[in-house]
């Protein structure tokens, strides 16, 4: 019976520690997301390799919620044609060819691209909270192996506990 | 089992009290003329704090060794005391 006790009491404790762990990693996340501050760069007839329906992104597009702002000017980067906005769709950080249908050779072709974009900036508080987040994360594969160590230690126990009361019985005398 | 509940909570607490520090620091950092002696101190607690996050991953880490070597050890323990003599 106290095996069957401390099972469902390790079960709850496992799952406590599992959902503080997980409140924990929530809450920083939030944290870092929250204390990101709003922040903007130009890029400045930055090439874009082999621009087609996929579309390539800025190199700001690393940053968190990279967004080209406003209107850009995008060329040909071997004619210099400028390309007409109807040509192309910005979404984020990410420029994509299209065709309203004559692609007078834009699709598939290096591109020189200037504008501006918004990012929200990581600061140091934004890097610690990051960092708390992937420690925590550290903690979540431990509790597979405290279910597996302590559901052993359960078993053991019932079997040195069985094995020993078997014994004992067997010890009494036979009339 | 309290223990290690107790134990996650004070690591989930340290980490958003870091954080907020942190944060707190920068902004006080950022309201002082750079350059001057109090934007310098500022600058290092911040530094100072933030050298404290990687040390996060190192409790939780050991934290949970220990939890799992003390449970191990008094769990065989007991099934060793249960299993009583061999006669």
């Amino acid at each position: 019976m106290s095996e069957k006790i401390n099972a469902q009491a390790l079960i709850l404790a496992v799952l406590i520690l599992g959902l503080t762990l997980v409140i924990g990693i929530f809450i920083l996340a939030n944290l870092q997301s929250g204390l990101r501050t709003d922040a903007n760069g130009n890029f400045v007839n930055e090439t874009l390799i082999t621009v087609t329906e996929t579309g390539e992104s800025i190199t700001g597009a690393s940053l968190f919620n990279c967004a080209i702002s406003g209107t850009i000017i995008a060329t040909n980067a071997t004619s210099g044609t400028v390309i007409p906005a109807s040509n192309y769709t910005i979404s984020g950080c990410l420029i994509r060819y299209s065709s309203p249908g004559n692609s007078q050779g834009f699709n598939n072709s290096n591109w020189n691209v200037s504008g501006s974009y918004t990012y929200r900036a990581d600061n140091a508080a934004t890097n610690a909270s990051g960092q708390s987040v992937t420690s925590l994360s550290n903690g979540t594969p431990w509790l597979t192996i405290i279910i597996i160590v302590a559901f052993a230690v359960i078993v053991l126990g019932l079997l040195s506990g069985g094995l020993r009361k078997a014994a004992e019985g067997e010890a009494s005398p036979i009339y | 089992m309290e223990n290690m509940q107790s134990f996650i909570i004070g690591i989930v607490v340290v980490s958003v009290t870091l954080v907020i520090g942190i944060y707190i620091a920068s902004t006080i950092q950022g309201t002082f003329t750079a350059g001057t002696a109090a934007a310098n101190a500022a600058r290092d607690v911040v530094t100072a704090l933030g050298n404290g996050t990687p040390w996060i991953t190192i409790l939780v880490v050991v934290g949970f060794a220990v939890i799992t070597l003390a449970m191990l050890s008094g769990g065989l323990g007991r099934a060793a005391d249960t299993a009583g003599p061999v006669y």
